[in-house]
């Protein structure tokens, strides 16, 4: 089995990441920020331990370290969170390169009248994509949601120039990182004010972890509330961080266990892993660029992609061709990827192609895994 | 005596030990339930003004002192 679809969630995890789960749940079985007995306290030292690693990871505050249950809980909570604190009904920017937790809260809040929104062309290039949410700017233009890098076909964003924008306009810059954490440096440091990221993917922890990191420059409203251990005398959610976000129990293995899996990540180096995936996209593209069978969406002109290739096979449907890839122990995503603006803006959503089957390695895949691909690719069509 | 210092959470608990720890000042992570709800904070002994300033240099605000006051 050669398993492709990192970019869904990778596998297999670090051995250091199934040992912290396994010891979580056998010696850290209290509840972390309720009781007062040795168990909880233990709990609450390896929980703390956790978001310190992740906060340090992303240039953020401790108690601005959120834990979620996944990016899509994340986005949800920062994209209403601030939409709530701004009061009157904001104007959200964001592009066509994102994933259904962006466009769908967005669209959601504009059906309710809570707030508007427009989307920026991405167009071919950086300088493209930033002229057209700059050109997108309103007066009541209070946010801009973008991702780091599309997860269809891996177009990396210049969060950095969008920043320097939004810090202008006192706009708060709210970035999905859901491919990008762990792959590319991302930092609250460049300018972002909220960084939302899965746990399971790039940081390689547990399905059921998420992060949301915040700045603290733009207020939040918490979007559930419940029990936090805190401020219990009152009938109001604490309005600080990170009990404000964190209502109900919290998946206390699976943080821990993400914890390690940022640790792993740190130990590896983000420019070596970022190359060694690369790498492997290199050679299926090279691998597959003769073979006439085989269409790859990545653009001569655009700047940077973080290690996902799409591609289709001519006259295939992507979810029969990665049936076939599964049926010969290939293990990659077909169909539309939650993603339907990048298809959309591919030319795959409509006129008889109907997504596409995506390829991501992750540190455990081989430039071997990439030669099997590519042979078997290069053998079955021509 | 000891005391014992208020934080708003649990989190800021942990991190309140970890910096007196730093500063080799004995402290341990506490829960207590007071008149006005449950309330996470530290244990210490020693000046716990001192040990608020500390904090406070540290970015960690001290809520309340049991055994020492009301913070200003």
């Amino acid at each position: 089995m050669i398993y492709l679809d990192n970019a869904a969630t990778t596998y297999p995890k670090p051995s250091g990441v199934i040992k912290a789960a396994e010891r979580a749940l056998y010696d850290c079985g209290a509840n972390p920020g309720r009781s007062g007995h040795r168990l909880a306290e233990e709990t609450s030292r390896q929980v703390y331990a956790a978001r310190e690693i992740c906060a340090e990871f992303f240039g953020a505050q401790t108690e601005n370290t959120v834990f979620t249950l996944n990016c899509t809980h994340a986005l949800n909570f920062a994209i209403k969170g601030v939409c709530a604190a701004c009061g009157r009904p904001p104007h959200i920017i964001t592009t066509d390169l994102e994933h259904n937790a962006v466009i769908r809260p967005i669209h959601e809040l504009a059906r309710r009248g809570l707030a508007s929104y427009s989307i920026a062309k991405s167009g071919k290039t950086d300088s493209e994509l930033i002229r057209n949410v700059a050109g997108l700017i309103r007066r009541d233009t209070r946010i801009v949601v973008m991702t780091a890098g599309c997860n269809v076909d891996g177009r990396i964003t210049p969060l950095e120039h969008i920043a320097e924008i939004c810090a202008k306009r006192n706009i708060c810059l709210i970035a999905d990182c859901a491919q990008a954490a762990g792959v590319i440096p991302v930092s609250l440091s460049d300018g972002i004010n909220i960084i939302c990221a899965p746990g399971h993917k790039g940081l390689y922890g547990p399905m059921g972890t998420g992060l949301l990191l915040t700045d603290g420059k733009y207020p939040l409203k918490s979007i559930i509330q419940g029990g936090t251990g805190s401020g219990s005398e009152s009938a109001e959610q604490p309005d600080f961080l990170p009990d404000m976000m964190e209502s109900g129990t919290i998946n206390t293995p699976g943080v821990i266990a993400l914890g390690s899996g940022v640790a792993f990540v740190k130990a590896k180096g983000i420019k070596r892993i970022y190359k060694h995936e690369t790498e492997i996209c290199r050679a299926v593209t090279e691998g597959l660029k003769n073979n006439r069978a085989v269409k790859i969406y990545r653009d001569p002109l655009t700047e940077r992609y973080l290690p996902v290739v799409s591609f289709n096979i001519v006259g295939v449907p992507s979810d029969e061709a990665a049936k076939t890839l599964s049926d010969n122990g290939f293990y990659l995503r077909a169909g539309l990827h939650c993603n339907f603006l990048a298809h959309k803006k591919l030319g795959t959503l409509g006129s008889g192609v109907y997504g596409t089957v995506r390829l991501a390695p992750s540190v455990f895949n081989t430039a071997a895994d990439a030669f099997k691909f590519v042979r078997f690719i290069n053998k079955t069509y021509r | 005596m000891n005391s014992f210092i208020i934080l708003r959470s649990s989190t800021a608990a942990m991190h309140a030990v970890k910096i007196l720890r730093k500063e080799n000042i004995p402290a341990s992570y506490t829960k207590k339930v007071t008149s006005r709800g449950c309330r996470f904070g530290v244990t210490v002994n020693g000046d716990p003004e001192e040990i608020c300033r500390v904090l406070r240099k540290k970015g960690v605000y001290c809520v309340e002192i049991k055994g020492g006051g009301m913070l200003k």
